[in-house]
């Protein structure tokens, strides 16, 4: 739910209990007004009829508004005031009405006296107030909410603001966030935290970009000294056995650095450090790669199949064009089967390359890192990986199939140019 | 052939500056760029095999320094920097070739004669050993005069052998050599042991000598002692 609706919804909820209160208030204020008016207008009418009858003016009942009764029973007794619900001949039906009900000596006689006043002119005013009021409140009402709908977009407004541009910050492009200027201090400060909190995330994300970089280089050289002191000593003659001890550490320590290379290319790849801006054409890598492989196919007679009548432009960086079909070329020929095919084919804007296989492998997880086969423990199980995430920001979909003995990986390239 | 060797590691440039001279080079190791400085306003070098990164600066920006003092040296990189960093800046500033850390050192002396022999230019080049000469422009290989067909991956592989003689040669850096870094497939070594079988037979049919050895599980050397 957006703040503004939010807001909204919390004022009106309370904007109408406030409003029925008042109108509760102010009903009973305007009731008891009127009847303390009633009771004074009886108690006058009461008065000025006594004065008539002390002049010995003959009068009589007149029902409802007044009546006399000659009472020499009764004995004087404090004022009543009830209401009382009396039937009206002209208008068929009961009707309320405050009555003041007396007993007076008057020239030496007792009276019963009863005075009346109609309450139906008070319900009715109290029903006029009633709607005036809701009407006047449903007028202001609409307006408050109106006002205070633009004021709270204009106030809002900076808040939206940093919120767009939070959104569009980018780690990778390094660029701090820019406050927009506002002259709301919590805003103010908002905007604030945001600037400190992203210049230091963009500063963490390269000191961390740095180290994993430097990390890796300062590995490579010691390797580097150790490989080169391993092929010296290769170099004399020893005998077989230091000989294997020997060459096992030097293979060990060849793996080593290799890993190292590839996952600082998953680090790179992962921190977005390539650009991806130049159109290469990758069925002519794949030509050049295709020849340099085809002394492998030869020996262990594997068919080459290659179906590409057009080209494949994509936006990426030559080296990583290159790495990615090496990568998907040498799992074609590793996991293939003397005498075995691979079938490259391009149309519709994807690629595929198929080759026969002896093994069974699991397709969810075939691009995960350091997913091995089974048969080849020698690999580290990150061709693959590197290969899918190169596809990725190259803007290309990889997947992978399996059908019977036939495994397809399949670059489609989701951006048409 | 004069080589001045740039690198801050000491083990590292001891190895290589000592490899260099085994190999009949010429070699002098520097470990900083001031010392280098020196070293090219003392001697003139054939080539310079520069580390990029050194303390007291970076290997790329002193391309430009080694040009004004020696503008006829070449220039080989050798970093631990991935070549996707480097490779296409250091070669736009005007280094010959890039090899990345770690490297064989076969590997490296390949590089440089490489390099060495593009800038001698074109004039009539051959590799002569014993029996068997090769003429470098048109990658032809001759034994006794009698020519032999040879594949490209074989004509690459005797080259590699030839330049490296009197060495063992691990499966792994005949492999590099071969490929390059990016193709690890697991019968590279099957197919170097064709390869190798094949270069033999090609050669003892023509009454060659066969000059490889294998050196038991590991690799190949190629020697006439």
């Amino acid at each position: 739910m957006k703040l503004l609706r939010k807001t909204n919804r919390y004022f009106l909820i309370s904007i109408f209990g406030i409003l029925i209160f008042s109108w509760f208030l102010l009903f009973l204020g305007i009731r008891y007004i009127i009847r303390q008016e009633t009771v004074e207008k009886l108690k006058v009418d009461e008065y000025r009829l006594v004065e008539l009858m002390k002049k010995d003016v003959p009068l009589e009942s007149f029902r409802p508004l007044f009546e006399i009764v000659l009472s020499e029973n009764s004995k004087v007794r404090p004022d009543e005031i009830n209401k009382v619900s009396l039937y009206d001949p002209v208008e068929r039906e009961n009707e309320d009405y405050l009555e003041l009900s007396s007993v007076r000596e008057i020239n030496g006689r007792l009276y019963a006296l009863k005075v009346r006043h109609s309450l139906i002119e008070t319900d009715e005013l109290i029903l006029l107030l009633t709607f005036t009021f809701i009407g006047v409140m449903l007028i202001s009402l609409l307006l408050l909410f109106i006002i205070n709908r633009k004021v709270s977009r204009h106030i809002w407004a900076p808040f939206y603001s940093s919120l767009k541009r939070i959104n569009t910050f980018s780690l990778e492009k390094g660029t701090s966030f820019r406050a927009p200027e506002t002259d709301i201090d919590e805003f103010q400060q908002m905007n604030h935290s945001l600037k400190e909190l992203t210049t230091k995330l963009v500063n963490d994300y390269h000191v961390l970009k740095e180290f994993t970089e430097n990390a890796s280089h300062e590995i490579q050289t010691p390797l580097a000294v150790i490989l080169m002191k391993l092929e010296e000593i290769i170099q004399s003659e020893l005998d077989p056995d230091t000989n294997k001890k020997i060459y096992v550490c030097y293979q060990s320590a060849l793996r080593l650095s290799r890993l190292n290379e590839k996952l600082l290319l998953l680090t790179k790849l992962d921190n977005e450090q390539f650009a991806f801006k130049n159109a290469i054409d990758l069925t002519e890598i794949l030509t050049v790669q295709l020849e340099e492989i085809k002394p492998l196919l030869e020996d262990r007679s594997i068919d080459l199949e290659v179906h590409l009548t057009q080209k494949f432009p994509l936006k990426i960086d030559p080296g990583l064009g290159i790495i990615l079909i090496v990568n998907l070329l040498s799992n074609a020929v590793k996991y293939n089967v003397d005498g075995g095919k691979i079938i490259i084919e391009l149309k519709m804007n994807q690629l595929t390359i198929s080759n026969i296989t002896a093994e069974k492998p699991e397709i969810q997880t075939i691009f995960d890192r350091f997913k091995k086969s089974a048969q080849h423990p020698e690999s580290m199980g990150l061709g693959l990986s590197i290969a899918k995430k190169i596809s990725e920001q190259a803007g290309l979909h990889i997947s992978a199939e399996i059908s019977h003995d036939l495994f397809s990986v399949v670059l489609e390239n989701t951006k048409q140019e | 052939m004069k080589i001045l060797v740039i690198e801050d590691e000491l083990e590292l440039l001891a190895g290589m500056v000592h490899f260099l001279k085994n190999s009949g080079a010429t070699a002098i190791g520097a470990g900083s760029l001031f010392e280098a400085e020196d070293k090219l306003i003392m001697h003139q070098f054939d080539l310079v095999v520069l580390d990029l990164s050194l303390p007291d600066g970076s290997g790329l920006s002193f391309i430009q320094t080694i040009k004004n003092l020696q503008s006829d040296a070449a220039i080989l990189i050798v970093s631990a920097k991935n070549a996707l960093d480097d490779r296409l800046s250091g070669l736009d500033l005007g280094a010959d070739d890039y090899l990345t850390k770690p490297f064989h050192l076969a590997e490296l002396l390949s590089r440089i004669n490489a390099i060495l022999r593009r800038k001698k230019g074109t004039i009539d080049q051959r590799l002569v050993f014993n029996e068997l000469v090769i003429h470098l422009d048109e990658h032809q290989v001759y034994v006794y005069d009698q020519l032999i067909e040879l594949t490209r991956k074989e004509y690459e592989l005797l080259f590699f052998f030839i330049t490296n003689k009197n060495r063992v040669l691990t499966k792994e850096s005949i492999a590099q050599h071969l490929w390059g870094e990016g193709i690890e497939l697991a019968d590279n070594f099957d197919f170097i042991y064709t390869r190798i079988k094949n270069l033999r037979k090609k050669i003892t049919d023509q009454q060659g000598k066969d000059y490889l050895k294998t050196v038991y599980g590991m690799g190949y050397k190629f020697t006439d002692l």
